[in-house]
This record gives structure tokens, sequence and C-alpha cells, in this order.
């Protein structure tokens, strides 16, 4: 016979929303429209469709499908809300798992959990996602300007650096405050495998916080550029370098391996990413069309995928309303902002260095978030001259702000891993 | 304060790592150029398909070559 209680047992996604605090049920039902709004965002090409369609997908059916745990449950979910998606904490006690049938089964409580475990709490998918973007870049932009390229990068750094000390000052210790701070860096791949050395009890919110803020790039530093650079600055055309010497994929794949062995020697601790991304360069340059494929395709896009849905699934509202959430959300923004304030500042200086030639809205791809803010760069310069190219400079400074922001998580992970908390 | 120090000190090593990359790069470039080290591996055949750019080049200047003086000989 279907009684209420029945019933409620059956629509546990709506008896759930009553069964916690009023804050939690509303926050439940907040971001379920916030993920179709990041869906419908990402689709009318607003956000960066790639992560924030399954990103979206993912968060507003996370807060939907809540439900309540067997107390027999064998990995001690007794009394509490959970979902069927992932446990981003299965296993984190050594109590947990005391031999490897414990481990086979906390495996496998969630239909996400392997991915969850096996690619993103130890940042394999980052580095899968490095070596496809690393097909996309070519290093002939660096090589043209590589001095010019690399000082708009390091202005473009000024996020992961001065909120480090606002974020002490917010009571976070030294190692939770680079980790957050390198979201100014805007390199996604770079702050999951940061926060993963140095906070990793850390390592699920400031994850979320950097995506969810990669992904208003796109739509916020359009609105930065028009403030702090005039028109007749913004549609500065640029010629291309005099003298420039053309290289041979062959070269370009020798100066890439040079360059990947040389940074992992100097920084091992980023070794992995540092090695991802020179991968994807080299094999791009090496002409071997099937790896090209394979990795610019099914790994890249594969990747980018599981990325953004995991982030979706990991944004339930009892991640979201954690106290810790909002310090990270204005952090995060703050670095964010900062780092595209000192891109532009950036470019500015070159400007004048260069006695004019060089559009200072390029300063804005020194922000590695690869291609978007190259992207971002020539699109606000083509609305105000559609005959300005600026793209193979941004593109030079995108690229050296992937090689800044492995350098500044090296020296983070280098100078701070040995000290505790 | 300790965070401030640290972040300049931070700041300061990797201005230093940056641009000694920065100023490595043209050099390693230029010695591989020097070393010519695909000189044995060079293809003559301009009608191949490459990823290399400066090869490209070659083609398409060769094709639109080949295809003018087809025209002027019609």
């Amino acid at each position: 016979m279907i009684t209420l209680e029945s019933l409620k047992e059956i629509f546990q996604g709506i008896t759930t929303l009553f069964a916690v605090s009023p804050q939690l049920a509303l926050a439940r039902v907040g971001l379920i429209f916030l993920g179709l709004l990041l869906m419908y965002l990402g689709r009318k090409g607003i956000l960066e469709a790639l992560i924030m369609i399954p990103m979206g997908l993912g968060m507003a059916t996370i807060n939907a499908a809540v439900m309540f745990f067997d107390p027999l449950d064998p990995v001690n979910k007794a009394h509490r809300l959970g979902n069927l998606f992932v446990e981003p904490t299965a296993g984190a006690s050594a109590d947990m798992v005391k031999n490897a049938a414990d481990m086979m089964t906390i495996l496998q409580i969630d239909w996400l959990q392997p991915i969850y475990s096996f690619t993103f709490s130890n940042g394999l998918i980052a580095c899968f996602v490095f070596m496809g973007i690393g097909t996309l870049l070519d290093i002939g932009f660096v090589l043209a300007r590589p001095v010019t390229s690399m000082v708009l990068a390091l202005f473009a750094e000024l996020g992961s650096f001065l909120t480090i000390p606002v974020a002490t000052a917010f009571g976070f210790n030294i190692k939770e405050a680079a980790a957050i701070a390198i979201v100014g860096g805007a390199d996604g791949p770079m702050v999951l495998f940061t926060s993963l050395k140095l906070a990793p009890h850390l390592f699920v919110p400031i994850a979320v916080v950097a995506y969810l803020y990669l992904g208003l790039t796109y739509g916020g530093y359009p609105y930065l550029i028009k403030l702090m650079v005039p028109k007749r600055l913004r549609s500065l055309p640029m010629d291309p370098p005099k003298n420039q010497t053309q290289y041979t994929a062959f070269e370009k794949m020798c100066v890439a391996t040079v360059m990947c062995v040389l940074l992992s020697f100097l920084l091992p601790v980023a070794a992995p990413l540092i090695f991802s991304l020179f991968f994807g360069v080299v094999i791009r340059e090496s002409g071997i069309k099937a790896f090209q494929d394979f990795i610019g395709g099914p790994v890249l896009y594969g990747s980018t995928m599981f990325l953004g849905l995991m982030l979706g699934i990991l944004c339930d509202a009892n991640t979201i309303m954690d106290p810790k959430i909002l310090p990270l959300l204005l952090l995060g923004c703050l670095a964010l902002l900062l780092s595209g304030v000192g891109g532009l500042l950036g470019g500015y200086f070159m400007w004048w260095v260069s006695g004019g030639k060089i559009n200072p809205v390029v300063g804005i791809a020194g922000v590695s978030c690869v291609p978007t803010t190259a992207k971002v760069a020539q699109k606000v310069v083509s609305k105000d001259n559609p005959h300005a190219v600026v793209m193979p400079a941004a593109l030079g400074a995108n690229i050296s702000g992937v090689i800044t922001t492995a350098i500044i998580a090296g020296i983070f992970c280098s100078l701070l891993a040995k000290l505790a908390g | 304060m300790q965070s401030v120090t640290f972040t300049l000190i931070a700041y300061l090593l990797t201005i230093v790592f940056a641009m000694v990359i920065a100023l490595l790069i043209p050099l390693v470039g230029l010695a591989i150029k020097r070393l010519r080290l695909d000189r044995d591996a060079e293809d003559d055949d301009l009608a191949m398909p490459t990823s290399d750019t400066i090869k490209e080049e070659e083609c398409v200047a060769v094709a639109i070559a080949v295809a003018y003086a087809r025209a002027n000989r019609k």
C-alpha cells in the first residue's frame, strides 16, 4: 500500500530538501539553477562551452540527486545524506582501508569514484589536459618574441603573488594561501596540481572556484580591457617582428625537447605538468599524425569533458556551503582580477619600451588561460580595428604564461612543501 | 610579514628563472638551427605534404609556379 512514508522513500530528492537546514535547501535549489545557467552561457559562447556544459549539467544533477543512505552501507555513510556519483573523502582516513578488499570496495561505491580516484585526485586528468593543450601550441610564437612574451607573462602573474598576503590576512596559512593564489595564473591543471601538493584538504573547493572563474575570464576580461585601455591604443595594429628567424618543425621539436628537460631539471616538482605540456608540443611538431589526432582529439576532449563533469559533480550544496568557500570565492576573484590588471600594465610597459609598436591589449594574453585570453585580446582589438592582427603576439604571451605559471608552481611547491600545516 | 617576505622572494625567483629561460630560448633555437640536425632527412619532393611550415611555403610557391606555367602554355 502506498503511504506517505513510502512516497518519502521514493522521492528522496525532494524529501531530503526538508531534512536539512533551509539555507542548505535553498543552496541546493540555487545550484541547480546555476548549473542550468552555466550550460546556457556555455552554449551561447559567453563562457567556455567545453567546461561549462558538462560542469553545469553535473552541478544541476548532483544537487537534485541527494538521497538518504542506508545505515548498513559498508563505507560508513550511515545517517547521512549523500549521492551515488562520487565520495571525495572515501579512503581519506587510514582507518578505513585495512586491506586490498577494502580498497576495492571504496573504489566501487559510486559510479564516478574510479574516475575521481584514478584521474582527478592524483592530477592525472590535469596532465592529460596539458598534453592536449600542448598539441594546440605553436612554440614558434614564443621563438619570435621570447623576451616580450615572458615580460608580459611576468606582469600577468601579479595576482598569483599579491593574493598570498591577502589570503593569510583572511586566516589561511601560507601553504593554503599559495594554493589559492595560483588561481591567478589562470591555469586549471596547474591549480589542481598545486592544491594537491600544498593544501589537499582544500583541493575540491579550490578546483571548483578556479574552473568557475576560468570560465568567467572569457566574459569579464573584455570589460577590464575597455576600462583600462583607451580606444586609440586598443586599435593599434602590430607588424610582425623584423628579420624574424623561421624554424622548421624539426627545429621546433628540438627546442621543445631542450626546454622540457631544462625546466624539469630546474623544477622537478612541476615536472609532470611541464613534461605533459612539452610532450604535446613535441607530438605536434613530430609530424606523427596518428598521435596528433589521438592526443588533440580523444585525450584532450575526453579529459576536458570528464574534468568539467567532475567539477560539476563536486559542486554539491554541502561543499559550496562550507564556510571556507566564500573567502576562496573572493580570493580567486581577486587573484584573477589582479592578474588581468597586471597583464595590461605589462602591455603598457611593453608599448612604452617598444616605442608604441606593441598593442597594450596583448598584455591580457599573459594570463595563461590558453587560448582563451589570446582570443579575448584579438576579439577586443578587432572590434576597434578589424585590420589589426595581434594573435601571434598574444599567443606568444599565452604560451609564456603557461611556462611562468609552471615556474611559480615549482617554486611554491619547492619552498613550501616541507613546511608543516 | 612572513607572507610578504615569501611573496617577494618567490616573485624575484620567478623573474630570474623566467628571464633566464627567455634569453635561453632564442639561443637554443639558433644553436639547433646551426647544427642542422635534420639535414639528412631533407626531402626534395616538394609535392609531399608536410607539417614543416617553411617547406609548406615552398610547396605552395612551386604549385603556383607550375599552375602559372601551364596557364601560359595554353
